[in-house]
């Protein structure tokens, strides 16, 4: 329940945003038809209902998801709007007023939640209750109503004229009009049931009612039901000629005169200020051609604009974490939640730690980052390090929340490590120490679906502009290379191993690293390069196959096409 | 005696009871419902009504007026004024939707905008 509220909230606050937008296209579009803003406010309705949504780089929706559902979780909860600014002013007020305390580890928004979606849930339920109950009064108030014709109908309860019903629309009119009037009221509601506004007009109060707590849906709500009033008026008069529409002006002037009741029930048309329409209705030409394409433009521009997504910040220098669980003791494990990279030069992980035991365990503020050596873990600490020695109690059945920062480690190297933290279990009065760890890969990663490579070769002093292009570049169909946005970088040519062109540029600094490329060469059945496609690349990229099968993939940089040119990691491809 | 109060809906129906009358009150329901577009309910809940008004009698299902058309007619058809909406909405709501009642400048202001639009002046 706390889930779909915050959802709704999510979507509600995005489609917010659009409300704000049809706010400024409807100032904008006054000269266009009508018709046009009640489309917009269609698409605001998408936006309310579809909880699935494309992602778009043209998308001016500042964050697809600023209240995550995790909030009630955190150690300090935050949103993300998606606007820095808002972010830095909103989140030390949320962080400050709903941090756990540490004396009972429960996050006040755990409770909060659940309340507001309580009392999200019960209005909604008002809202139906309102609707239905208005419903049955009018539907029994109009009970006597005599047939005119078709399906209109006359009554003594009736004072303004409306449409009652969703799939059989009957047209509500008062006894004591005049012909002349009466005709065009009925155009009027007629071009009401045409344009199926009494299916629109529900759907929008329906939309309402789930959005009920966001003041802006209100606003658009109430401007919709004008909208659809002048839209309307808008269609029939669009036919008339000159006489007719003073005519018709007359009629709708008559019915505000008559008019001695609200008629706000969601289901029947409700009246906008008869000024503002009389005045639409005499001032009414026909929109130009070119008005009409710049309106739908606006429309079609609003659509993609804000019924996408930004796209979710692909992290790509974040290190590559395997979902594997490690834990010594079953059920006591860690996940990642996030990582931080705004922590200059060092990385944060934030990560969860499980109790699914029916165990209380023991926990503190040590923790360990390991480099993955052969088969061996060693530390990856760069000092020593100095935990305080407190102990935290992290009940059966629970998670806790922490951070733990790579500050005092390195993790520069090429090669996989694990974030480890010690815990221990009572048994029986005594303390057993166990470890969980998470494992995260530094600089390596797949090539295309099905080749896990390894580091044959990295040159050190290059380290730093390792590429993510490169080491997920995928080999297509053997004779094209493409990166990993499926930008072709080149294709692939036969070229034989030389020293010009792979010895020195391996070997120009270590005579080990020149006798390891000169054993690939000798295994090296076929080499290739990549002819490549851009001139500006000056990438170099060697596939060499090897005796057992597996290959080898090489990246540089060509400096002179010569030996100067850099060979910086070879991988192995299995 | 002073004549029962008949709304106009009401008369709609009188005007085919006094034409059919004696009728069977079955028979009265099809002809409502092909000439004035009633559900059976809403014609029985009618009948019941104007017969407590003194208006017709419903005896063994056979259904006579009590008054005749030019006694009808002589009296005012009462215009009844619906209220019941008023008031059915929180005033929240209502602040949004609420127009206010014309004023009689209003009036007169737009009854002019249509005159001058009829002569030509726009």
């Amino acid at each position: 329940m706390s889930d779909l509220f915050l959802k709704i909230v999510n979507m509600s606050i995005s489609a917010g945003y659009i409300v704000l937008a049809v706010l400024v296209l409807r100032l904008l579009l006054k000269k266009a038809p009508k018709w046009i803003t009640v489309v917009l406010w269609g698409i605001v309705a998408v936006r309310l209902v579809c909880p699935f949504t494309l992602e778009s780089a043209l998308s001016l929706i500042p964050s697809a998801e600023i209240v995550s559902p995790d909030i009630m979780l955190d150690r300090t909860p935050t949103i993300d709007s998606g606007i820095p600014i808002i972010n830095q002013i909103v989140n030390p007020v949320i962080s400050g007023s709903f941090t756990p305390d540490p004396a009972t580890s429960a996050n006040p928004l755990q409770l909060w939640i659940p309340t507001f979606a309580i009392i999200w849930l019960v209005g909604i339920v008002a809202f139906f209750c309102y609707a239905a109950i208005s419903y049955a009064r009018v539907k029994h108030k109009v009970a006597t109503a005599v047939l005119l014709r078709d399906n209109i109908y006359q009554s003594e309860s009736v004072v303004s004229p409306f449409v009652l019903g969703v799939i059989k629309p009957k047209i509500y009119l008062p006894f004591n009009m005049n012909t002349k009037d009466m005709e065009h009221v009925i155009s009027h509601e007629t071009a009401h049931i045409r344009r199926g506004d009494h299916l629109w007009k529900p759907l929008g109060f329906f939309l309402l009612s789930l959005h009920w707590f966001n003041p802006l849906m209100w606003l658009g709500y109430v401007l919709l039901c004008r909208d659809i009033e002048l839209a309307c008026d808008e269609k029939v008069i669009a036919t008339l000629d000159r006489e007719a529409r003073a005519d018709y002006s007359q009629a709708l002037l008559t019915c505000s005169v008559n008019r001695r009741l609200i008629s706000a029930c969601p289901l029947a048309f409700g009246e906008v200020g008869v000024k503002k329409r009389v005045r639409s209705v005499l001032n009414y030409k026909k929109p130009a051609f070119w008005i009409v394409l710049i309106a739908i433009l606006a429309c079609v521009a609003l659509a993609v604009c804000f019924l996408t997504n930004p796209p979710i910040k692909d992290e790509n220098n974040d290190p590559d974490v395997s979902d594997a669980i490690h834990t010594e003791y079953d059920g006591v494990y860690i996940s990642l939640k996030s990582i931080d990279t705004n922590h200059g030069g060092y990385k944060v992980f934030n990560v969860k730690l499980h109790n699914d035991t029916y165990k209380n365990i023991m926990y503190g503020e040590v923790y360990a980052i390991e480099y993955k050596d052969g088969d061996k873990w060693v530390s990856a600490a760069i000092e020593d390090l100095n935990f305080l020695t407190v102990a935290y109690r992290l009940d059966k059945k629970d998670v806790a929340y922490r951070s733990y920062t790579t500050q005092r480690f390195d993790i520069s190297r090429v090669g996989t490590y694990r974030l480890l933290i010690p815990f221990s279990v009572e048994n029986n009065g005594a303390y057993t120490d166990y470890k969980t760890w998470i494992e995260f890969k530094v600089g390596t990663d797949y090539i295309g679906e099905s080749y896990e490579v390894s580091v044959v070769y990295a040159n050190a002093a290059y380290s730093y502009v390792m590429s993510p292009d490169l080491v997920s570049a995928s080999i297509d169909d053997g004779t094209k290379l493409y990166d990993r946005l499926g930008t072709l970088l080149g294709e692939f040519e036969h070229i034989t191993l030389s020293e010009t062109n792979f010895i020195d540029n391996v070997g120009k600094f270590r005579s080990e690293d020149r006798e390891m490329a000169e054993q690939i060469v000798q295994s090296t059945t076929t080499a290739y390069s990549v002819n490549l496609s851009s001139p500006e690349n000056i990438d170099l990229y060697y596939v060499l196959i090897q005796k057992d099968g597996s290959r080898l993939f090489v990246y540089g940089h060509y400096v002179d096409c010569q030996r100067n040119d850099e060979i910086r990691w070879i991988y192995k491809a299995d | 005696m002073k004549t029962p109060k008949i709304f106009e809906s009401e008369y709609r129906f009188c005007l085919i009871l006094w034409e059919h009358e004696p009728i069977k009150s079955s028979e009265l329901v099809a002809l409502c419902r092909n000439q004035l577009g009633w559900k059976p309910t809403t014609t029985y809940t009618v009948i019941k009504r104007l017969s407590e008004r003194g208006v017709l009698k419903n005896e063994n299902t056979v259904v006579t007026a009590l008054i005749t058309k030019e006694e009808a007619q002589a009296a005012e058809i009462d215009e009844m004024v619906e209220k019941t909406f008023e008031g059915s909405l929180p005033a929240f709501i209502a602040a949004f939707t609420k127009h206010q009642k014309i004023s009689e400048e209003e009036l007169d202001a737009v009854q002019a905008m249509i005159d001058r639009y009829r002569r030509g002046e726009n």
